[in-house]
């Protein structure tokens, strides 16, 4: 019940400066994971999984909210690494080196996301969002909404990157 | 245990047969048990640490349908019966029981499903199997030995009755070889076998039997030959025999005749001196009756002594074979009776030398014949000396504890080393064609060795010859 409402409000909710806790929760549980599921990222990571949650100004409370979901989900360590978060805005985020992930919580119409999509596919970081809108943009990662939470995929850019996937991830996840 | 080929072929069979099938079977059920124990347990942990990274990411993602779709691919091998997921709570996420499964031995395997990201345990993995399909195989591989147990006994009993049918036919013919003898002949033998093998057999067998019947027929004529040429051999052997028994006996009837001659000689030189003093004092008127009655009584005793002399002839020639113990030193006595007078005018003298007294056993008058001849022999050897001085005969007899030795020796010379051997064979002689018919001293010795079971034997003494007869004297 509590996956239709979301489902029914999700589009509503994505189109505000707010994005709703459970949908964060879920963000802050698979986003790391499915870092460290792409092959070419587990082998870059060396002691630290870096996320970075590249912000607007507008969304920059629901980045601090989701980095501390993260820090609460996964208490710094991920696998056999350490894991830190941190909070950067898309300037910054052009600047930023050893990142293993990307959460993008911005617009899909803002200018400098092209900019950011290529410096991190040219860097291999993954990009995760919360808006399928932004896979037609370039980013590698959503979530999907359907009857349940699955990962939606682009695999036009998966296979320019490239990015390498176990198996069991590409059979669930929802391909764009 | 069958002493037949075919019989000993199906122990050799069923030996190998159960040398081969037995220890398969025996390992089997050991060994290969444990094995497929454990190829599935290792195929179900293979399986399970393919799906578990699977079932791990859809619990991540809480992929309940995909969770169930993974879970079900278990269910792809028939041995697992039972699959379940059992969260940290121990609250069951997922169980499905195979469909057809039922209540069978099951053997549990728990693994537990780690988040290989957080390194945290989401889930237990609970897998309930089976191994009956061991036993099922088991099962399965000892009804396959059986059955082919079975096709081989099936096989080999119809290679057995075949085989024991086409060679019947040899004890056929064992038989009718063992049944066959050379007294009589038998028909050849008969079968109806076509195989090449018995056919060779049994064309060599009626072959050899033809051939030896051919043998046994040409054996028959020739022992049947054999008999006659044996028979007619022993018909002239023996009129040769009775020839030269004749001719011995005339040629001792000459001798005794000469003997005769001897004997007479001087009481007819005596009765003829009497008759011519009677004859001459009655002419003178001188004759008195004293003298006539002495004259008388010399010529009856003279007359007397030729009559006996007669007898003596006529007892030594006499046909008498009785075989009788007797002492040998009476018919020697007897023959130097006879033959003394000859002796005496050949000046030869004799001496008898008794150191045994023992009978002997045999015909007498075939012992005198054999002395007789032997002293004729000494006493022509003697004379043949042309030694005026004359010579001499010895007999000495002596005996040991099983043969009475009678030893003649002479002093005529002896007999040359190179005829000793020839001396005792039929028709040979050293003397003059009218003097000796070459048969006296082969008959000596054919009296001696087949009537009297002895020996005869000649040698040389210092001064002659030394003839030893050997007589056994238990008979």
């Amino acid at each position: 019940m509590k996956k239709i409402i979301l489902s029914a409000l999700l589009p509503v909710l994505l189109w505000g400066t707010t994005y709703d806790s459970t949908l964060l929760q879920i963000g802050a549980k698979v986003f790391p994971k499915i870092a460290l599921m792409e092959k070419g990222t587990k082998e870059r990571i060396q002691k630290t999984v870096h996320i970075v949650i590249v912000t607007v100004p507008s969304n920059r409370q629901t980045a601090q909210q989701l980095a501390e979901m993260i820090e609460y989900q996964y208490h710094g360590t991920l696998s056999n690494y350490s894991l830190t978060c941190s909070v950067v805005s898309a300037k910054e985020g052009l600047e930023i080196k050893n990142a293993h992930g990307f959460i993008l919580l911005m617009e899909p119409d803002e200018n400098i996301l092209p900019l950011l999509l290529e410096y991190a596919h040219k860097n291999r970081i993954l990009t995760f969002s919360f808006d399928p809108l932004m896979l037609q943009k370039g980013a590698a990662v959503s979530l999907y909404i359907g009857r349940s939470v699955k990962p939606y995929i682009n695999l036009s850019i998966l296979k320019e990157v490239p990015f390498t996937f176990e198996y069991a991830f590409l059979k669930l996840s929802q391909p764009y | 245990m069958t002493h037949s080929l075919i019989g000993k072929f199906a122990w050799v069979f069923w030996l190998l047969y159960i040398a081969v099938i037995a220890p398969i079977f025996i390992f089997v059920q050991i060994n290969v048990s444990s094995v497929l124990y454990d190829s599935e347990r290792a195929k179900i942990e293979l399986v399970t640490q393919t799906l578990t990274p699977i079932i791990s990411t859809y619990l991540t993602f809480d992929q309940q349908e995909m969770l169930s779709d993974v879970m079900r691919t278990f269910f792809q091998n028939p041995n697992i019966l039972k699959v379940s997921l059992i969260d940290i709570h121990q609250r069951v996420m997922f169980e499905q029981h195979y469909p057809h499964s039922a209540a069978q031995e099951m053997i549990s395997l728990s693994v537990p499903v780690v988040d290989a990201i957080t390194n945290q345990t989401q889930a237990t993995l609970v897998i309930r199997y089976s191994n009956n399909y061991v036993h099922d195989l088991q099962t399965k591989l000892l009804m396959e030995l059986i059955l082919l147990s079975l096709f081989a006994l099936l096989i080999f009993s119809l290679t057995y009755w075949y085989f024991r049918k086409q060679f019947f036919v040899l004890r056929l013919l064992s038989n009718w070889m063992g049944n066959y003898t050379i007294d009589k002949s038998s028909q050849p033998f008969q079968s109806d076998n076509t195989n090449t093998e018995i056919i060779t057999i049994t064309s060599s067998a009626n072959k050899m039997v033809e051939t030896i019947d051919n043998y046994r027929c040409q054996m028959e004529q020739i022992n049947n030959e054999l008999e006659n040429r044996v028979e007619n051999e022993i018909t002239k052997r023996r009129e040769k025999e009775q020839l030269l028994i004749h001719q011995s006996r005339l040629a001792a009837m000459g001798e005794m005749i000469e003997s005769i001659a001897h004997q007479w000689r001087q009481p007819l030189n005596i009765i003829g001196l009497a008759v011519a003093e009677i004859d001459m004092k009655r002419s003178f008127g001188v004759l008195e009756e004293g003298e006539i009655e002495k004259n008388n009584t010399i010529i009856n005793n003279n007359l007397a002594f030729m009559s006996n002399t007669i007898d003596d002839f006529r007892n030594f020639f006499n046909t008498d074979k009785k075989s009788v113990h007797f002492d040998p030193i009476v018919p020697i006595h007897e023959i130097f009776a006879l033959i003394g007078e000859q002796l005496r005018y050949a000046n030869i003298t004799y001496r008898i030398d008794e150191q045994c007294q023992k009978k002997i056993f045999g015909v007498v008058n075939e012992f005198k014949q054999v002395i007789l001849n032997i002293l004729n022999n000494a006493k022509d050897a003697i004379k043949g000396q042309h030694d005026q001085s004359g010579g001499k005969i010895e007999i000495t007899l002596r005996c040991d504890a099983d043969f009475f030795y009678i030893d003649i020796s002479d002093t005529g010379g002896g007999v040359s080393p190179s005829i000793q051997e020839r001396i005792f064979d039929p028709y040979f002689s050293t003397k003059l064609h009218d003097k000796g018919s070459g048969i006296g001293l082969y008959m000596s010795k054919v009296i001696i060795e087949k009537h009297f079971e002895g020996t005869l034997s000649v040698s040389n003494s210092r001064e002659g010859a030394l003839f030893t007869l050997s007589i056994p004297l238990e008979r």
